[in-house]
């Protein structure tokens, strides 16, 4: 039995789907299993699928894995709570398994908590996670309930997407942007202000930005993904391509007066209730409600920070200063006054720091930088 | 004598001096800390951090600037857990030139508010600059 980790969130509708090949993966014990085969266009490979847990409620997704691939995402949607067990490579090596990092302080996916109706695999995550090796991968994917309990018999709907990417220190993220009804003026300046402060916080990373602006047709006050309104980012999301992300500016996030916050660590490239990352642009204004430089900065930080978490970066180190992310170049310091002090310029740092004005937080550090690369939306 | 307790009396009360000010309340940094986090922090617990939270987070919305989700948040946790004791504040922050985005939040959340409060906000936001913003919502 697996314990939840996180909050349980309520159950959701299946996917609503985008442009893709599909295959039929049907995963029995008693049969041979299908191997999904990607079929590449330019530099990404988008391939739908169906699998189905086995009577220990598991179901294994068998990818095969081209020569020149640089990074697989695999984004499962069911109706239980979804979780990846293990992760094989073509060698039968255990790359990934959800026990080892467990009762871990140090955190490297949420792919491996049930705590969603969804999960989103990155891999490779780290540079230290090596190159992928050309072959046929396996995906175990655990379905759960609300108790922790196997469950058998389970569809996930299954979309894997491949990248053939051969530089891993530049790439280009495709964003878009879309702001929620009667947005002013003065907000959509100061959110595309904000942009260019996000673009000179990744430049110095051979991180690019690709932005495209869209007007909405839903309310100002949205719920975080995960909590609410993934009827609203199923249909935002369905709406865009396969190899982008989405930013939905809206004025406040109910009941949660943040800055940001993005859907899942990683997020995914295709639709889902969770594909979108959230931002109040009234809550970086702040109680004057309007934009000044500063504001400006701390915004676009933000935003670099939210989507930093939709490639699957982690804070280096969470608010109670006892958990820490999974990579190696990132301090693990354990006090308000030392984390401060040592990684108050990150820009995955949990806090701004601030005094009269806010330190600025655009730091990354190599192995960061390298996931951020290494991110199958990253090309 | 009791000119000389007159006087006495006079000058202990300080006479025509009008009363000091309150001093203002002192920020507590865990509490703005806190209030700060990117991906931001439960109100129960940041009223669990100091004895009186009401005044506390008042204090933070008018003495914080940065970050600006700081006041922010801390007007949110006043919306949702100390709305009886902080309507002179709310009707303050959609009356006062300069508090827009505090107006927005309220605005936004009038739903959340008790009855009584919530109409006296809507009075007095009707007739303040924000008037506007709020027959928007």
């Amino acid at each position: 039995m697996r314990i939840l980790a996180l909050l349980v969130l309520a159950g959701c509708p299946g996917g609503a789907w985008d442009s893709g090949d599909t295959g039929d993966t049907d995963t029995d014990t008693d049969n041979p299993p299908d191997v999904v085969i990607p079929d590449f266009v330019g530099e990404l490979s988008t391939v739908q699928t169906t699998v189905t847990s086995d009577s220990s409620g598991v179901a294994t997704l068998f990818l095969e894995v081209p020569d020149g691939a640089e990074g697989f995402l695999v984004t499962g949607q069911g109706n239980g709570l979804l979780a990846v067990e293990v992760v094989r490579d073509p060698f039968g090596n255990e790359v990934l398994h959800w026990q080892d990092w467990d009762d871990s302080p140090r955190t490297l996916t949420e792919s491996l908590n049930p705590s969603a109706s969804d999960t989103v695999l990155q891999w490779p995550i780290r540079p230290e996670d090596g190159a992928l090796s050309a072959g046929t991968w396996e995906v175990e994917i655990a379905t759960v309930d609300t108790a922790g309990e196997y469950q058998g018999g389970q569809i996930i709907d299954t979309t894997v997407q491949l990248k053939t990417d051969d530089d891993l220190f530049t790439g280009t993220m495709n964003v878009e942007i879309i702001f929620s009804a009667g947005t002013s003026d003065d907000a959509f300046q100061g959110t595309q202000d904000a942009v260019e402060r996000w673009r000179e916080v990744w430049a110095p990373y051979g991180l690019g930005l690709n932005v495209q602006y869209f007007d909405g047709e839903f309310g100002t006050e949205l719920m975080a993904p995960g909590d609410g309104d993934g009827d609203l980012y199923l249909g935002l999301t369905a709406a865009g391509t396969n190899d982008n992300i989405t930013v939905v500016v809206c004025e406040t996030v109910t009941g949660l007066e943040v800055l940001g916050v993005a859907g899942s660590l990683p997020g995914t490239l295709v639709s889902s209730e969770r594909a979108v990352m959230l931002v109040s642009w009234l809550n970086n204004a702040g109680p004057d409600g309007t934009f000044d430089t500063e504001d400006i900065r701390l915004y676009g930080e933000t935003m670099a920070h939210e989507v930093g978490h939709y490639m699957g970066l982690f804070h280096p180190v969470e608010d109670g200063f006892d958990e820490w992310d999974a990579l190696d170049d990132t301090v693990e310091c354990s006090s308000v006054g030392g984390c401060d002090s040592e990684l108050g310029t990150n820009l995955m740092y949990p806090y701004p720091v601030c005094g009269t004005e806010c330190v600025a937080q655009d730091d990354m550090s190599d192995d960061q930088v390298g996931l951020s690369q290494r991110y199958t939306g990253t090309l | 004598m009791n000119g000389l307790l007159l006087a006495l009396l006079v000058g202990c009360t300080g006479g025509k001096t009008p009363p000091e000010p309150a001093a203002p309340i002192e920020v507590d940094a865990a509490v703005v800390k806190a209030l700060s986090a990117h991906d931001g922090v439960d109100c129960e617990a940041v009223d669990g951090m100091v004895a009186e939270p009401q005044p506390q987070l008042l204090a933070i919305v008018q003495q914080v600037e940065r970050p600006s989700n700081v006041p922010m948040r801390a007007a949110g946790c006043l919306i949702e857990r100390h709305a009886a004791s902080s309507a002179d504040a709310f009707v303050e922050w959609v009356s006062t030139d300069n508090t827009r985005g505090l107006a927005l939040l309220l605005f936004n959340r009038l739903a959340d508010l008790p009855e009584d409060i919530r109409t006296e906000v809507e009075a007095a936001g009707r007739k303040g600059p924000y008037a506007v913003d709020m027959s928007g919502k």
